[in-house]
């Protein structure tokens, strides 16, 4: 029997007595639930898991652990923490997910190549930005970096909006106050479903100094903020030093979310015992240093780079990144180092992708959305901050208000406690005299005796005095935006001022692709283009001179029947162009041949150029460039003859 | 002996003489013929030289004679062989070559085509400038025929003349040479009658030699062949002569010739067939790839040719590779087919893969990393015919249909190094068409192998290869039993200790499992936890998928009630889409639903609810009927089922009575395999934009 319940039935006896249960069973259509679990999926890892906040450039999981760290305890004034510790107040109050990845992204906040300012201190392991592992957790210990201080600055003073936990025992901040514009200082990476970020760390005075503009100018359009923000802001500032080529991969990342920046390593050519050496001091941004050298091994054991002898990785900890690339004495460092670029990490490019979470949204943002998104939130924190100062001052004026009033009539106040069978009457009495309410009243029940001296209550006038200043301040700044502007820039740049340092990535101007001419040495070569159609280059230096009763030596290896029907010295970097006898014109550079010995076969020309069928060359010519000559005659066998310039085969196409 | 080459015909033509043709040098008389033995022992041991004297021997005489022909052909003398049945059992081989030498033999006193009749082992020498290889059977020689015949006639047309000779009882002489007519025409004819005390049969088989006779046509290219079975009349249909085409007719995919479509009848009844192939090989390939219907992969036929004269060896190879999955490569030694292989195939398969793989990494199709690719999934769809002729053949094996020559090895296998070597170079698309289609040959050959051993039972108790986490059910009966794929060993705990042992299997898988959207088959199956599944439902997997062996009736995925418990079951189900619909389609596959909520009233019995609306009602209603919640967690959130009890889970999510579960219908495959590609495939743009067009039905987000 097939086992096919109805659906509204709500049991299904089996047909052959032993009842077997099914319970309610309700049916539900692939294509629905697929579309349903899979949306859900993907709307909690887009906003709940895998993109930064725009306000404080966290995903939860960061946010989770700074906002633990800083209410365990586990603060820079203090001692260093068991990491462990850390990672379970996370998990256990806050971040109901595997511990391993909260560990993971606790490390990370450690590690100074992945962060521009890290925002963890660690102790221990902390891993490599090679294949290395941080240590267990057990072993390692952290506290909170100062800077992360300023993460969570004013967070108790009702600047931020809080939420409800996974269990709804406490409560966690939906944002952290962010006091400098750690988005754009710190970057972030993060896949989610069909959508995924990158965005690059950047030097955290070139920002402040963007973030300058921006709030003096609010009224700048979109497009003035833009066009200041990069001026102020050069370019992406990696924690792994090294070079960016250009800015055009950056003014696109800037204007519109979206960019390629090619990053450099820093490589310099010494001398060591005699050889020459290419010195690799600084990397790209996130590329590994021991994968790399494995993949520039690979490269010279498979022949696709030449001219490398040995590669030595001589990185520690303390003298930085050193991986020294041993040459051939024959090579070119130049060469060898454009191979190494065009085929290794060496040169490598980020991918902006600057999206970020808006009001919970995925957004791709523009450099200006960042900076503009980040000061209405720290106007926020500022304004939120300072109502909750003022409410604050206002309770505690209200209390001197009291006091200053019992001050007052001193002694009918003692006289009215002392008569008061307990403290409710007492209370009561104080209310009617004084005409204050209970708050005061209870307050001034509280007052020690002490107070009551002379210079101690000159102190209570002063305090009144003093938050009555406060609160004109404070009413200040909520009812101009100007001051509130100010504030953010002045806070910012004491945050600058402690924490701001040199711009590490040098950024160079474009130079253009590595041309493939760039990777070849120009070289003198022999080119032997059979009948049949085997091609291939020769070094010229691999022919000898010979003198009287030389035999020959072989100068190519020929299918039987083949012979040489071209033959002629040019250099690696000149053009060929191939007439063939269908009256098309083709070309190549030299260097496109295939190299082969002198006694080689080469290749046939069907790999080179799309040849139609039975045709074959009828004539090569070489040339060093298009200005070589001006016109070029061509000549058939039946004696129809015509000149063209020469510049007219300067085409694009391969194929004429 | 069949080391020797006698035949009749030899490498060189009388210069004297008016021979068609002419001669490349050399001489050809009576002087060329050498002696070796006479035929009274081949009367005795006729198995020696002509293998039996059944059915088989007695086709061996005709071959014996044609082979002479076609050696003649093969030196460029001869293009036409006509064989005829004739009604009293005799055949005539004619071809229209030199003749056999009509001078006197310098050394055995008589003509030398009585010699060649007569003597055994009688036969020209190759001298250096005729053909190098022939053709030509065990070399036995036409003498051999003769000894087994009872009555044979020799017509030579040569010089001017027609000769006749007749022999008879074993080649006994009954005539001399007898010059007859005058004629200017040159050949030979032959023809024998097989003498029935030596055989068992006397009957030719028509179709036998048909076939024999279209492939020698392949072989020799150029060659006409016709065969005529003059015994039986028919008066229908007028004779038509077949030639194999070249440039027209098959090439557009036309059926091949089949004997019955060819075999025709001439004016006087006979049946009668006629086959010339001037594309020899590469025609053969083309008749066998047309039989099959399949498509080309190179549509132009590879084929080439070498000769080494010094080793007295040459090659043919013409080949071309189609879509279909097997492999036909059929391999000749000096004409014969060499059905058990040898050394000149070895050659080739050894040339073949090494080159295709060696070609396949230069060219980068084939990554450094990846495995080489077998010779089996190079010859995939390749139809060859290679035809390779040398002086001294040897062959082995229990049917002497191996070609054991050493250096037949080696000559083949540079000779394809370096021709098929040309051919790819020169052909870089068709070569990367070849090398794809052996990939994906490969990719198919790991798949099906790990698909066998992913489903492979391994033994006959009923666990018996049951992956390892599966905690089975105690019956077996299909219908009963449910199996619960719960998600990690953490919820598979509370799962083994809740259920029913009677019918409940428990499956836990670690994590998430692969997106098989994603992966290519062979991929998937060797994904621990994708084996685990198919294993333990017990159907197999696409094609070998059987639904009948399926072992639990009901598959629940029991998920946790998050987000990522939402991703598994996407995943599952994709798993259960694209390798085991059936499963789905008959709706053997059901969603659990765990409790959201618990909801812990202090003075009743616990509250499961399935939703937040639900949740709201229930509270609310508890509150009106005088429940109390405690102040501390009274409503629980589940995240997971590691987080229930096995009593809880039991009651709420597994216990037929209480659970609720929902089965997975498929209305729509076509847009269910959309909504599959777009949610689990490649396509990232078309996944965001799902997304974005549905961001606002999103039930609950997870925290």
């Amino acid at each position: 029997m097939t086992d096919t319940p109805e659906n509204d039935q709500p049991q299904q006896p089996t047909g052959d007595g032993t009842a077997v249960l099914h319970g309610r069973i309700e049916a539900v259509d692939l294509n629905v639930e697929m579309q349903r679990s899979y949306l859900d999926y993907a709307m909690s890892v887009i906003v709940t898991r895998a993109l930064p906040d725009v306000r404080d450039g966290l995903k939860p999981v960061h946010r989770r652990v700074l906002y633990a760290m800083y209410d365990g305890g586990y603060r820079p004034d203090r001692g260093f923490n068991k990491c462990s510790r850390v990672v379970g107040d996370v998990m256990g109050k806050y971040h109901p997910h595997g511990d391993t990845a909260i560990y993971d992204a606790l490390v990370r906040l450690v590690q100074d190549w992945s962060l521009r300012y890290p925002l963890v201190a660690g102790q221990g392991n902390f891993g490599s930005p090679g294949n290395d592992p941080a240590a267990a957790p057990r072993y390692t210990e952290c506290r909170m970096a100062p800077i992360a201080m300023e993460m969570v600055r004013d967070i108790d003073k009702d600047t931020v909006d809080f939420q409800d936990n996974y269990d709804g025992k406490t409560q966690e901040p939906s944002v952290l106050p962010s006091r400098f514009p750690n988005l754009l200082v710190n970057g972030s990476a993060g896949i989610a479903v069909g959508m995924a970020t990158n965005i690059p760390p950047h030097n955290l005075r070139e920002v402040a100094e963007g973030v300058r503009w921006a709030l003096a100018h609010p009224d700048a359009t979109k497009e003035e903020l833009l066009e200041a923000l990069m001026e102020r802001i050069k370019g992406p500032d990696f924690p792994t030093h090294a070079t960016i080529l250009g800015r055009h991969g950056i003014e696109d990342a800037y204007r519109t979310g979206r960019g390629s920046i090619t990053m450099r390593a820093v490589v310099e050519v010494e001398e060591i015992q005699g050889r020459t050496c290419l010195v690799v001091s600084e990397l790209p941004y996130q590329v590994n240093p021991d994968n790399l050298a494995e993949k520039i091994a690979q490269l010279v054991r498979e022949n696709r780079v030449q001219g490398i002898a040995d590669i030595k990785d001589e990185t520690s900890g303390r003298t930085g990144q050193r991986l020294v690339i041993v040459l051939k004495r024959d090579a070119v460092a130049k060469v060898v180092l454009n191979n190494l670029y065009k085929h290794t990490q060496l040169q490598d490019t980020f991918g902006a992708n600057m999206l970020a979470l808006v009001d919970g949204v995925p957004r791709t943002l523009s450099l200006d959305a960042f900076i503009r998104h980040w000061v209405a939130h720290q106007i926020e924190v500022v304004v939120r901050r300072t109502q909750f100062e003022l409410r604050e001052a206002e309770k505690q004026i209200h209390i001197y208000r009291g006091y200053l009033k019992a001050l007052d009539q001193l002694d009918e106040v003692i006289a009215l406690i002392r008569r008061s069978p307990d403290a409710d009457v007492a209370r009561d009495g104080l209310m009617e005299l004084l005409d204050v309410d209970e708050i005061q009243a209870r307050a001034i029940l509280d007052m020690q005796l002490r107070r009551l001296a002379a210079l101690q209550r000159q102190q209570i006038v002063e305090q009144h005095d003093e938050l009555e200043h406060k609160i004109k301040g404070y009413q200040a700044i909520l009812a101009s935006e100007p001051r509130q502007r100010e504030i953010v820039q002045e806070e910012l740049d004491e945050i600058v001022a402690k924490y701001g340092d040199e711009r590490r990535t040098t950024i160079l101007p474009y130079g253009g692709d590595v041309s493939i001419e760039d990777l070849i040495a120009e070289e003198e070569v022999v080119v032997t283009i059979t009948r049949g159609g085997y091609a291939k280059r020769t070094r010229s230096d691999n022919y000898r001179q010979q003198r009287r009763g030389g035999k020959g030596v072989r100068g190519a290896q020929l299918r039987e029947d083949d012979i040489v029907d071209h033959f002629f010295v040019t250099t690696t970097h000149h053009w060929l162009l191939f007439f063939t006898n269908l009256g098309r014109v083709y070309r190549a550079k030299a260097y496109e041949l295939p190299e082969g010995g002198r006694d080689a076969k080469g290749q046939h020309v069907a790999n080179l150029l799309a040849f139609q069928p039975d045709e074959r060359i009828a004539q090569v010519l070489a040339l060093p460039d298009y200005d070589a000559a001006e016109y070029l005659v061509l000549a058939t066998r039946r004696g129809l003859v015509k000149k063209t310039r020469l510049q007219d085969y300067n085409s694009p196409r391969s194929g004429v | 002996m069949t080391g020797e080459l006698s035949h009749v015909t030899d490498t060189t033509g009388n210069p004297g003489s008016e021979t068609t043709g002419g001669s490349p040098g050399g001489t050809y008389d009576a002087s060329a013929i050498t002696v070796l033995e006479g035929l009274e022992a081949v009367r005795k041991r006729p198995g020696m030289y002509i293998g039996s004297t059944g059915e088989r021997g007695l086709h061996h005489l005709v071959y014996e004679v044609v082979d002479n022909s076609v050696d003649e052909a093969l030196a460029g003398y001869a293009d036409h062989i006509d064989v005829t049945i004739l009604p009293d059992g005799g055949v005539r081989v004619a071809d229209n070559g030199r003749g056999i030498p009509v001078d006197m033999h310098p050394t055995q006193g008589k003509p030398t085509v009585e010699v060649v009749m007569t003597i055994l082992h009688a036969g020209g020498k190759f001298g250096g400038s005729g053909y190098a290889v022939s053709g030509g059977l065990h070399g036995v020689g036409v003498s051999v025929v003769n000894a087994l015949s009872t009555r044979v006639l020799t017509e030579v047309r040569r010089e001017g003349y027609v000769w006749r000779q007749e022999f008879a009882n074993g080649g006994t002489p009954v005539t001399g040479l007898e010059r007859g007519e005058a004629s200017d025409e040159t050949g030979t004819t032959q023809t024998f009658w097989a003498d029935p005390e030596i055989f068992e049969t006397t009957e030719y088989d028509f179709e036998t030699l048909r076939a024999r006779f279209q492939q020698m046509a392949f072989l020799n290219k150029g060659l006409r062949i016709t065969l005529t079975d003059e015994r039986t009349q028919h008066h229908d249909v007028l004779a038509d002569e077949v030639v194999g085409a070249a440039s027209s007719g098959e090439g557009d995919g036309t059926p091949d010739e089949g004997p019955s479509d060819i075999v025709t009848t001439t004016p006087s009844g006979a049946m009668t067939v006629s086959y010339r192939y001037d594309g020899g090989l590469t025609d053969y390939v083309r008749h066998l790839n047309a039989a099959k219907r399949v498509e080309l992969v190179n549509p132009e036929i590879i084929d080439f040719e070498a000769e080494d004269t010094d080793k007295r060896i040459s090659v043919e190879i013409a080949m071309q590779w189609t879509t279909a999955y097997s492999e036909s490569v059929f391999t000749y030694a000096n004409t014969i087919t060499t059905t058990e292989g040898g050394t000149h195939e070895e050659g080739f398969r050894a040339a073949l893969t090494s080159l295709i793989n060696r070609y396949a990494k230069d060219k980068g199709i084939l990554k450094e990393k990846d495995d080489n690719l077998t010779g089996d999934d190079i010859r995939e769809g390749l139809t060859a015919v290679l035809s390779i002729k040398l002086g001294e053949p040897q062959f082995e094996g229990q049917t002497k249909t191996k070609l054991g020559n050493t250096e037949a090895k080696t000559f083949v296998q540079r000779v394809v190094n370096e021709q098929l070597g040309d051919w790819l170079d020169s052909h870089p698309n068709e070569a990367r068409d070849v090398i794809r289609k052996a990939i994906q040959a490969s990719a198919a050959r790991v798949a099906a192998r790990k698909a066998r051993e992913a489903t492979r039972r391994k033994g006959l108790l009923e666990s018996g290869g049951m992956p390892g986490k599966l905690k089975d059910c105690q019956s077996n009966r299909p219908e009963d039993c449910e199996v619960f794929i719960v998600e990690g060993d953490s919820a598979g705990g509370s799962a083994v200790r809740g259920r029913n042992p009677h019918n409940q299997a428990i499956l836990p898988i670690r994590g998430k499992i692969l997106n098989v959207e994603r992966a290519r088959l062979d991929k998937a199956l060797s994904n621990q936890e994708v084996q685990a599944l198919i294993t333990a439902f017990g159907t197999g997997i696409g094609e070998d998928f059987d639904l009948a062996k399926l072992r639990y009736h009901k598959i629940v995925l029991m998920a946790d009630a998050d987000v990522d418990g939402k991703h598994i079951c996407t995943l599952l189900l994709t798993l259960l889409f694209r390798y085991m619909r059936p499963l789905i389609e008959n709706g053997h596959v059901f969603l659990a639903q765990p409790p959201l909520y618990r909801i812990k009233w202090s003075n009743a019995d616990h509250d499961y609810v399935y939703s937040d609306r639900e949740r709201d009602a229930v509270v609310a209603d508890g509150l009106a009927h005088n429940k109390r919640l405690p102040k501390d967690n009274g409503i629980q959130r589940y995240k997971g089922l590691g987080e229930m009890d096995y009593t809880e889970l039991w009651t709420t999510t597994m216990d037929p009575e209480h659970r609720t579960l929902l089965q997975v219908t498929l209305d729509d495959a076509a847009a269910a395999d959309e909504v599959f590609s777009v949610l689990m495939g490649e396509d990232v743009e078309s996944r965001r934009s799902f997304i974005q067009r549905n961001a606002k039905d999103v039930r609950f987000l997870d925290i």
